[in-house]
């Protein structure tokens, strides 16, 4: 049985028909067409799904759409504004953290998770924090590097209003 | 990969939690994360009757601390909440250690406490934790309430103790002993996203004066279908002051009613070689917290 | 174009573009979520299908009834195997797939029937209702079984079970290991691991019922090649078919052959007349791998005491899963691949590759490298011990030099592969840690090379490997059609690039125009580390004959000669004289104005081998890159697990056109070999069942299994090249496994020689127990017990 659920995702309302057994990326992915939250493992396993709830990263290839009323939802999609890229995004585009892209999203949404809960996180703390999202290509060290870079100061002139956090 | 079909019951309150478990229990479960509830759903393929979401009842994601009721945790309450409360580090290390272990952050910000028990995974990380704090748990229903040792609470694998119209509403950790340390120790092949192949945690005791063993609680993880309190070895260490000989008798003791399985990712005698370590890691890391 | 005079005179020159780290040309669209992958495409009146796989190894198929699964609401269609009974392969070598299993089944998760219907959901229900009987056979799960095995077969034909063999000989390697002072010998055995891409394999098939044409999106890296497997296995015309390469999530190899889901969802599609899309979840990817063959390799080499190579004698066993796939041509890359970056003049190889009922391994990331380095890596480092010569030393006087000839018809026109082992040995302070670590401390040499591209062309044509058309004009800049693949590793940013640098305009003039194989023409595709050198030249080419055509209208216009101009921030001048100058897009424009649209076309073939023995086509390459390694771990004394502490990396790979995208590629690289060597393995059960088929089991690396990394790319220039450049993507990943055991060797003085080194083979090496392995798996023993040193 269908249900309509009130969803806000990247700020604006969406009114959406959904089954009970609907992920949210189910739903941004195939009703809402933002294909930028990419599916890898589907069962908790890589991260690539990682959205923002709340400003905290979640899965959203495990998290209910029905359940997710009332919150605020943020995907890749909600991270630039007005074509100005949030600092991570162009850190990670600058530094080279990203090659085939399919992690990138979800690795984009875990980093801005993880500053928000600790903005200026160390080496150490990175790494534990960006543990949740595989990424095949590449070995990570331009990641580390362009979170460092973002937490360094380096990306700040770049910087839009913070998206999902408080 | 798809979910199977089912209803979703959000209810407002414990009463109604209590009073639809009663309605549907035989045909529900219940949300509280999902990271585990999901992922079985997804991967079982079954239809299920109903969905109960526990995870916006705030009376069951409170955490409180008191030094007379010690440390109360909402079944729903989130892990990574848990993690941040300065009491669970200060006193309470080994579960900070358990929790700190569980997937990845993601992981920790959607799982809570209770269904880390309640799924009653082998693999688990935080019941040998609680297991080694004495943890009570208070199990409700729309009829009664009641409370017993976590330890007897899951029963093997993907068993509780829960009945029909049950479920886990808070988890109890006594104020611990002064004198006091933990620890959690675990052994994993790959550095992130891993459960635990063995783990062992134990909470100990030592006299003021003589740093003699006043008292301890082991708990073995991963090494049997549900946590195993390790009482007989625990004796050992009991009035004595910690060497090395009675350190490997402690850890001989713990992998002799240990009962690791025997698959792919490691044998069964192995397994049990490094339970031996983490105990004695645990022991060593939890002795010099109090001892210095 | 004359390639020889245009590079003298490039080499000589300071480069604009050529060797600036410039992010990623898609990269905007990357980090945004705007980039398109297959499985992101939506088409008008979409249907989504879905495959069920089988629950056995081998067995023969009694039933498929799908009666039940076609009456289910939403269904449009419903297949079974014997409906498209044609066996294909890559390039059509010993074809054996096919879309669906015909009559038997062959491996664990191998497809049964097909569903298409509106959603992927109803699609997934239906297949529930698909009534299957299976007859099981016992399933073969050990090369070595399998090989033995007379009466259970695979394949009917395949005597043995046996797929191919191969064997090479040059020398006298007999007579050279009687002469050697020094004889090393020891098995081998890596395992069978999978390409981990993120995203698996996807497909839209859409069939234009009106124009009786089918355009098919898949994350491939060939796409050439895809449309001929298509053509010839659902029999349409090869021009009737259009593939089209959206964004790839990874290839790493996996991605180079057709998988059984682009043939079903292009049946299906022709079939009813509408889009259709098939994306594999993670544990159908693992079924149909593709990755990384298991192999048992068993390795002599002989050394005079001076440290002087002398002899190779290598015989192996690759485990080949249910079809061929790559397997043939794996084969042949471990013979060609071994004795390089040595200068070994006698060499013997055997190679032999059977049959068994797992999921079918292809071409993986140093195709055929890991498993020869593996074991080559780890006998220098036992010869070194023997020899008491420096392991860094004992590479040094056997290692390659521009210039070098094989016995074999493999040349090395270009190398440095000596300032890489001097790099790494100096950053490490090699000579000072090596044996003289605190037990549980350890340093592990090893080193290594990869092909840019091979000799030999899928097509077995006479055609070019690499074609770039180029037009330029006013209305849209410079446009480079070309059909390399950019699978992640950044070939369209490395193309923009050797265009931009031709050209001498900006990047954002440049219109990168691949992937597809009606606007692409004909190319070799994304693998053998072939896109930057073989590409690279055809673009290069291309660029030069346009802008030649503007040249010389610019020449005309400044009164002096063509071959005196350049052009560099969109200025076209005099080399002599600053104030001869026009604008680029005015002589562009001045072209256009009498002749129309500048075009310019350019190709490249790499140098045809010449020799009369088997395999010959496989392994000569017009350049090599070469890379050298050391690791630093820390072994539990404990539990024996290892922790890779520091890993020092030196590439040759030429000139870096774009260095940070050859950082990560030796990172990536080196992570993926690591993954190999401590945690990945696809593990099969003695019925051929997979017991880790998603990423929780299946264990690649996350940011905490990844050490401190310390690489350089060293000074090099490759005359033969584009712009000097040559492979990288594929030489880091191949010594790692190696440099890891070496490295444990010297930690705790146990010789592992299987991979994964999980912590209990260390832990029962360091006890002198034989590894247990899998009980299914009678491999090799596992280590080589060695005297442990005293601290």
């Amino acid at each position: 049985m269908k249900q309509v659920v009130h969803l806000n995702i990247n700020g604006s309302p969406y009114d959406v028909m959904v089954a009970p057994n609907a992920t949210i990326a189910d739903v941004v992915r195939r009703q809402l067409g933002m294909t930028g939250t990419k599916l890898g493992c589907e069962q908790g396993d890589c991260g690539a799904c990682t959205i923002l709830i709340d400003g905290k990263s979640h899965l959203s290839c495990i998290t209910l759409a029905v359940a997710s009323e009332g919150k605020e939802i943020v995907t890749i999609e909600g991270l630039e504004q007005n074509g100005k890229l949030d600092p991570i995004q162009q850190a990670i585009l600058e530094k080279q953290g990203v090659q085939c892209g399919i992690c990138t999203p979800g690795v984009i949404m875990s980093a801005k998770g993880l500053l928000n809960e600790n903005p200026k996180p160390n080496h150490e703390e990175i790494v534990v924090g960006m543990s949740g999202n595989l990424c095949r290509c590449t070995g990570y060290e331009k990641i580390f590097d362009a979170i460092e870079a973002v937490v360094e100061g380096e990306y700040d002139d770049a910087a839009t209003p913070q998206v999902g956090a408080e | 990969m798809y979910l199977p079909s089912f209803q979703y019951l959000a209810p407002k309150d414990t009463g109604e939690l209590a009073a639809l478990l009663s309605d549907h229990g035989d045909n529900a479960r219940i949300l509280s994360g999902g990271t585990d509830l999901l992922v079985q759903l997804k991967n079982s393929g079954a239809d299920l009757g109903y969905v109960i979401d526990i995870s916006g009842l705030e009376k069951l994601s409170e955490i409180s601390y008191d030094d007379t009721n010690g440390l109360v945790i909402g079944a729903a309450a989130k892990l990574d909440d848990i993690m941040a409360l300065p009491v669970v580090k200060e006193k309470y290390f080994a579960l900070y250690q358990a929790i700190e272990t569980i997937g990845a952050r993601q992981i920790r910000t959607m799982g809570s406490l209770g269904g880390n028990i309640c799924n009653a995974s082998p693999a688990a990380d935080t019941p040998p934790a609680l297991v080694a704090f004495n943890a009570e748990v208070s199990i409700a229903s729309d009829a009664a309430e009641r409370q017993m040792p976590l330890v007897d609470f899951i029963q093997g694998n993907r068993k509780t103790d829960l009945g029909k119209g049950e479920y886990l509403k808070s988890i109890t950790l006594p104020v611990p002993a002064k004198n006091s340390g933990s620890a959690y120790h675990h052994f994993r092949v790959r550095g992130g996203m891993e459960i635990a192949m063995v783990a062992a945690a134990l909470s100990i005791q030592l006299e003021a004066d003589n740093g003699t063993v006043k008292d301890a609680v082991i708990a073995l993880g991963v090494v049997g279908p549900a946590p195993i309190k390790a009482e007989d070895a625990a004796k050992i260490l009991i009035g004595q002051k910690p060497n090395e000989e009675l350190l490997q008798s402690v850890s001989q003791a713990c992998a002799d009613i240990s009962q690791p399985i025997d698959d792919f990712r490691a044998s069964a005698e192995y397994r049990k070689e490094i339970l031996r370590v983490l105990i004695e890691e645990a022991f060593d890391e939890a002795y010099a917290q109090v001892a210095g | 174009m004359d390639q020889d005079s245009a590079y003298t005179r490039e080499q000589v020159r300071e480069f604009e573009i050529v060797g600036q780290s410039v992010p990623r040309v898609e990269g905007y669209d990357k980090v945004t979520g705007r980039a398109k992958y297959t499985d992101d495409i939506d088409l008008h009146g979409m249907t989504y299908a879905k495959v069920y796989c089988s629950p056995v190894a081998h067995g023969i198929i009694k039933k498929v009834d799908v009666s039940k699964a076609k009456e289910y609401p939403g269904v449009l269609d419903v297949i079974v195997g014997e409906e498209h009974p044609k066996k294909y392969s890559v390039n059509d070598l010993l074809p054996t797939e096919t879309p669906l299993a015909v009559d038997k089944v062959r491996y664990f998760g191998e497809g049964l029937a097909a569903v298409v219907a509106i959603s992927e959901q109803i699609a997934a229900e239906a297949l529930a209702l698909i009534d299957v009987e299976i007859e099981e056979l016992p399933a073969l799960v050990n090369a070595h079984d399998s090989e033995a095995s007379a009466d259970n077969l695979i394949h009917d034909f395949a005597k043995n079970n046996t797929n191919h063999t191969a064997e090479q000989h040059f020398g006298d390697v007999d007579d050279a290991l009687a002469k050697s002072d020094v004889v090393v010998e020891e098995t081998f055995y890596t395992s069978m691991v999978n390409g981990g891409f993120i995203e698996t394999q996807s497909v839209v098939a859409d069939y234009d019922p009106g124009k009786r044409k089918l355009t098919v999106y898949n994350c491939n890296q060939l796409a050439h090649t895809l449309q001929h497997t298509i053509a010839r296995t659902i029999d349409m015309p090869l021009d009737d078919i259009r593939v089209i390469i959206p964004n790839v999530g990874g290839g790493f190899g996996g991605k180079t052959e057709a998988t059984p889901s682009v043939l079903i969802a292009s049946i299906m599609s022709r079939k009813i007349g509408r889009p259709v899309k098939l994306t594999y979840d993670r544990d159908e990817s693992i079924y149909q791998n593709k990755g990384r063959h298991a192999c048992h390799l068993s390795l002599k080499l002989g050394f005079n005491k001076d440290g002087t190579i002398q002899a190779l004698d290598l015989s192996i066993l690759l485990d080949g899963g249910a079809h061929s796939g790559w397997g043939f041509v794996v084969l042949w890359f471990i013979a060609a691949l071994t004795h390089l970056p040595y200068k070994v003049r006698n060499i013997r190889y055997e190679g032999r590759r059977v049959y068994t009922n797992k999921p079918t391994p292809g071409a993986q990331r140093s195709f055929g490298g890991v498993q020869a380095r593996t074991a080559v890596e780890s006998c220098f480092d036992m010869a070194a011990v023997e020899l008491g010569i420096n392991p860094y030393e004992l590479r040094m006087i056997n290692a390659v030099e521009t210039g070098y000839k094989c016995p074999s018809v493999v040349e090395v026109r270009h190398s440095e592969f000596k300032k890489c082992l001097e790099s790494v040995a100096t950053r490490s302070d090699f000579a000072n840690k090596w044996g003289k670590l605190p037990r549980g401390k350890g340093i592990g040499f090893a080193a290594g090379h990869y092909s840019s591209g091979g000799a030999f062309l899928l097509y077995n044509s006479s055609r070019a490997h690499s074609t770039a058309n180029i037009r330029v004009d006013t209305e849209a800049g410079a446009t480079v059609f070309c059909g390399v693949t950019d699978i992640g590793q950044g070939s369209t940013t490395v193309m923009t690039q050797i265009a931009c640098e031709v050209f001498g305009i900006p990047m954002r003039k440049v219109n990168f125009i691949c992937q597809d194989t009606m606007l692409a023409p004909m190319d070799n595709g994304t693998m053998d580390s072939r896109a930057t050198y073989g590409a690279g030249h055809a673009v290069k080419n291309a660029a030069l004959d346009a802008r030649s055509k503007i040249f010389d209208v610019a020449a005309a216009h400044l009164g002096v000669r063509a071959e005196q101009l350049q052009c560099k921030d969109e200025l076209i001048s005099s080399i002599y004289d600053d104030n001869r100058f026009i604008n680029f897009w005015e002589a562009v424009r001045m072209y256009q104005e009498v002749q129309g649209t500048v075009f310019g076309t350019g190709d490249y073939t790499p140098p045809q081998p010449r020799g009369d023995y088997d395999g010959k086509i496989i392994g000569p390459s017009p350049a090599f890159g070469f890379t050298a390694q050391i690791a630093e771990v820390d072994v539990n004394l404990r539990t024996g697990q290892v922790k890779v502490l520091k890993y020092y990396e030196a590439t040759d790979c030429g000139k870096a056109v774009n260095p940070a995208s050859v950082e990560g590629q030796v990172e990536g690289g080196v992570v993926m070999g690591l993954g190999q060597a401590l945690i990945e393995e696809i593990v099969v059960d003695r019925n051929g069942r997979v017991l880790n088929p998603n990423l929780h089991d299946y264990k690649i690396p996350t940011t905490m299994d990844v050490p401190e990394f310390d690489s350089e790319i060293v000074d090099a220039y490759d005359p033969t090249s584009a712009y000097g450049g040559k492979e990288v993507g594929e030489a880091p990943t191949g010594p790692v496994c190696a440099a890891i055991m070496n490295a444990v060797y010297d930690a705790v003085g146990v010789r592992l020689t299987e991979v994964p080194i999980t912590p209990e083979k260390v832990f029962r090496a360091m006890r002198g127990q034989h590894s247990r392995g899998l009980e299914l798996e009678t491999t090799t023993i596992g280590f080589h017990n060695a005297k442990i040193r005293s601290v």
